[in-house]
């Protein structure tokens, strides 16, 4: 009894210590300053866009990446005429906020305006894109619980066969469609955008051949580095090489 | 029936037959008696230069084997490789003699004056040694060397007899900054020569660059001064980048792959035996033999583009050009995309062919244009084509402008401009409202501006082509809302709560699994799982009956024997067990058996008492748990 009566104080001083903690770290980057934040706003509108861009930038530097910094970072840059990073932020932005309607309307905005034509997509490229990456692995995610659930109950309680089968077939085919539409976006997070306007070259050397020009905005796959050259493929699948400064990834590297 | 007699039915027993007698008589022969062993070194040439090294041959007499001991020269100017042996059989007048040769091949690597040092052969448990031989190895004659440039064929013409030479066909002596030139690379390697390339040739110099040359050779033959090379030869172009007057050479490395001839280094002489080169590389092998192969210098001087008479829409364009434009559709309504396809055709630098700028105006807002290069065969002929996006904004138009393309043309030259004929077009709808000056950079990057002034530097980055568009100003709002910020944008499936949560529900599951399918197992072999719970249950009585007979309690004891009797006669016989009485067991148990006597006891227990000692019990118990288990 004595021991309970040492012991049970402490329980809620090591849970409030440990919830302090993350509460502080969380702080850390929660803590925006809303008053920059207003400040670039500001900006926005008296169409004085490039501080605004500056200051938008200065706060993800400082607190790290939020969708709302991100969006409006992406629309001043639009509003700039800088169409790759705008698309840039934009689709970081996308990434965080998946459903925001004003993220992905400007987005399609912009690249509609820019040119930036894709092909129409199939519905089978098209299914992928019903829900973020993150909403279909927690899809997937929930199947995988709610199988293993259902197989554990079944332990103990007399589930019909049929039930049972349908149940598992149920979960398979939600877990095999997410993962399936998982991977396809997963591509979509290891690409890049053409944030300035370049020639695509034959070979990965100042003064080479030029198979065209590759646009602002333009989504890219990599492929191999040579000497401040990358190799890429456009959403139109031109293929060649470029400056490895014209582009940079969708996801950032992680802040310090 | 008669069997057909056939030539094979003769032939194949035959061939046996005489093969059986010849190994009889074979081994039958008398084996030569033993004779003093003696040894012989020769050395094919006393004066050898380094490239084609001598024969070593050693003789050993009076044995049918033998065995080589080469010692290590420690001064590595040469080395000694043995490469073969024979061994020979003499009957002289009824006597036999034997001999082994051994052949050796002297390497050597630095011209100089060098000794061959005594040999050792073992032979029959005796050892012998050669003499020393001394021998003078001199230098390879002039034919390229261990990383040395292969001496240039010294001018057109002359080329003959040279093992390796580079030559570029096609190259013009003068030419204009910024054209592209297809060109030749050749290769000549002499016929009979094998060689590796290591790497393609490569343009060495200022002024000029040649792509890296990727793709396959064509390999051909040539006769150069009536010698026959094998040409191996690469089509690519060359680009002027810098003007004034420069001088280039072609490099390329290989590995020379040099016979090592048999004809030098024979116990015949200076003459192969075989007289024949085919064979003579056979049995001689290759040696390895680096060389950079370098081509003369060539020179080229590189003008300067004219100042005089150069379009205000020249981008650098240099060569011979066609240019011609389609619209589609040409019906269209106002708001309605119209696709503008512009070609341009010929042979030159497509490299610096840039899309026509579309006239500037309100009439028609227009979108960057797309790039399309499609070459024709493997010359410098090709076709550019440029599709750009335009949007009539009002019904009053009636024909796409005029576009201009213009280029520099290095024969005639002068700067040449093509013109499209304005294309008519049908535009409906209502005029849309022209857009409001763009805010920001709209005046920095308006339509693209030609840049005449620096049209032949190579340009390492075009200057951003999009410009801010009045629809732009339709952007949904400002968030004021900064939302939740985090470190790194990462998806979920690489966040370790996440991934650790997934592996203890995929663990859990997969032991689920593991568990059902174990389970459907069993319940596929009643019989095994039927005798298991018979098993189960037979032990628990038997621990029941340990229990009693321990405790030493008579009647819970025999209660127990019973019950145990009954559950598994009743499971084996499949029948409620208390429906069982001792005439069934009577009438179905062996009469052997000692069952029916516990039974009984017990049943007669269950009514009138019973006492038995501990030893009783136990012999009981062990009785019940024997018998039921053989039962089972």
């Amino acid at each position: 009894m004595n021991a309970l009566k040492i012991r049970f104080p402490r329980l809620p001083l090591i849970f409030l210590t440990l919830a302090a903690t993350v509460f502080v770290t969380a702080a850390a980057y929660a803590a925006v300053d809303n008053s920059r934040f207003h400040e670039a706003n500001a900006a926005y509108s008296r169409n004085d866009f490039k501080s605004a861009i500056a200051i938008y930038e200065e706060l993800l530097q400082q607190h790290g990446y939020a969708p709302g910094i991100l969006y409006n970072l992406a629309n001043s840059y639009a509003r700039d005429g800088r169409i790759g990073k705008a698309v840039l932020n934009y689709e970081r932005a996308a990434k965080l906020d998946p459903g925001d309607p004003d993220i992905t309307g400007n987005l399609q905005l912009v690249r509609t305006a820019s040119g930036l034509f894709t092909e129409e997509e199939n519905l089978a490229e098209r299914l992928p894109n019903l829900l973020s990456l993150n909403q279909w692995i927690g899809l997937g995610s929930l199947a995988l619980v709610a199988l293993t659930c259902t197989l554990l109950l079944s332990l103990w309680l007399k589930l019909s066969p049929r039930l049972l089968t349908a149940l598992t077939i149920l979960c398979l085919a939600v877990m095999t469609t997410a993962v399936i539409a998982a991977a396809a976006l997963a591509e979509e997070w290891s690409e890049y955008v053409v944030v300035s306007a370049t020639r695509l070259q034959i070979s990965p050397f100042d003064g080479a051949a030029a198979l065209g020009n590759i646009q602002e905005g333009r989504m890219v796959e990599t492929g191999q580095q040579h000497s401040g050259y990358i190799f890429v493929e456009d959403e139109t699948g031109r293929k060649g090489w470029i400056p490895s400064a014209a582009i940079e990834p969708v996801i950032p590297p992680r802040l310090q | 029936m008669k069997r057909k007699f056939t030539k094979r039915n003769i032939t194949i027993p035959g061939i046996a037959v005489i093969a059986l007698l010849v190994l009889l008589a074979l081994t039958s022969l008398p084996r030569p008696g033993r004779a003093e062993i003696t040894v012989s070194a020769t050395l094919s040439a006393v004066s050898f230069s380094v490239d084609e090294g001598a024969m070593l041959t050693i003789t050993v007499n009076g044995t049918r084997s033998a065995e080589l001991e080469i010692p290590e020269v420690k001064s590595g100017a040469f080395e000694i490789i043995q490469r073969g042996r024979s061994s020979q059989v003499n009957m002289i007048n009824g006597d036999f003699s034997s001999s082994i040769t051994f052949n050796c091949l002297v390497n050597v690597t630095t011209p100089g004056s060098y000794t061959i040092p005594p040999i050792t052969i073992h032979a029959d448990g005796d050892t012998r040694t050669t003499a020393e031989i001394p021998f003078t190895a001199t230098a390879a004659p002039q034919q390229g060397g261990s990383g040395t440039a292969v001496a240039p064929p010294p001018a057109s013409g002359k080329a003959g007899g040279q093992m390796v030479f580079l030559r570029l066909v096609g190259g013009k002596a003068k030419s204009y900054l910024g054209e592209v030139t297809p060109v030749e690379v050749k290769a000549y390697f002499r016929q009979g020569l094998r060689a590796n390339l290591n790497s393609a040739p490569a343009l060495v110099g200022d002024g000029l660059v040649m792509p890296q040359l990727h793709e396959q050779p064509v390999q051909t033959q040539e006769i150069v001064n009536g010698v026959t090379y094998t040409v191996l030869t690469w089509r690519t172009s060359l680009s002027n980048i810098k003007e004034g007057k420069h001088t280039v050479r072609l490099e390329l490395e290989a590995t020379l792959l040099v016979p090592e001839r048999r004809m030098s280094t024979s116990v015949f002489g200076r003459r192969s035996p075989f007289d024949d080169d085919m064979i003579d590389n056979f049995f001689g092998g290759y040696r390895e033999k680096p060389i950079k192969a370098v081509s003369n210098d060539i020179a080229f001087n590189i003008l300067p583009l004219p100042d005089k008479g150069r379009p205000t829409d020249f981008t650098g364009a240099i060569g011979d050009f066609g240019f011609t434009v389609s619209a589609t559709p040409r019906q269209a309504e106002t708001g309605e995309p119209i696709t503008l396809s512009m070609f341009v055709s010929g042979t030159g630098n497509f490299d610096r062919i840039e899309a026509p700028p579309f006239p500037a105006g309100d009439d028609w807002k227009t979108y960057p244009p797309s790039t399309t290069v499609r070459p024709k065969g493997d010359s410098d002929a090709g076709e550019k084509v440029f599709g750009q996006a335009i949007v009539a904004k009002n019904p009053a138009i009636q024909t796409i402008p005029a576009l201009s393309f213009s280029y520099f043309d290095p024969e005639k030259g002068a700067y040449i401009t093509r013109e499209s004929a304005p294309i008519p077009v049908n535009i409906t709808g209502k005029a849309e409202p022209t857009p409001p000056p763009p805010p920001a950079a709209a005046t920095t990057a308006a339509a693209p501006q030609p840049q005449p002034q620096e049209p032949v530097q190579p340009q390492k980055q075009a200057q951003p082509t999009s410009q801010p568009d009045a629809t732009l100003g339709g952007l949904a709002p400002l968030h004021l809302e900064t939302g939740s910020p985090v470190a790194a944008i990462k998806p979920l499936y690489t966040r370790p709560l996440f991934l650790t949560a997934i592996a203890l529900c995929t663990l859990t599951l997969l032991l689920l699994v593991g568990l059902k399918a174990y389970r459907m197992q069993e319940a596929a072999r009643p019989l095994d799982l039927r005798r298991k719970q018979l098993s189960r249950a037979l032990r628990e009585s038997c621990d029941t009956l340990d229990q009693a007979a321990d405790g030493n309690d008579c009647a819970l004891f025999l209660a127990a024997c019973r019950t145990a009797i009954r559950q598994q006669l009743g499971a084996v016989w499949q029948c409620r067990p208390d429906a069982i009485t001792r005439s069934d067991l009577a009438a179905k148990l062996p009469d052997a058996t000692r069952l029916l006597a516990i039974f009984t006891v017990a049943e007669q227990a269950a009514y009138s008492g019973c006492r038995l000692d501990r030893e009783t019990m136990r012999d009981y118990a062990a009785t019940v748990k024997s018998e039921l288990e053989r039962l089972l």
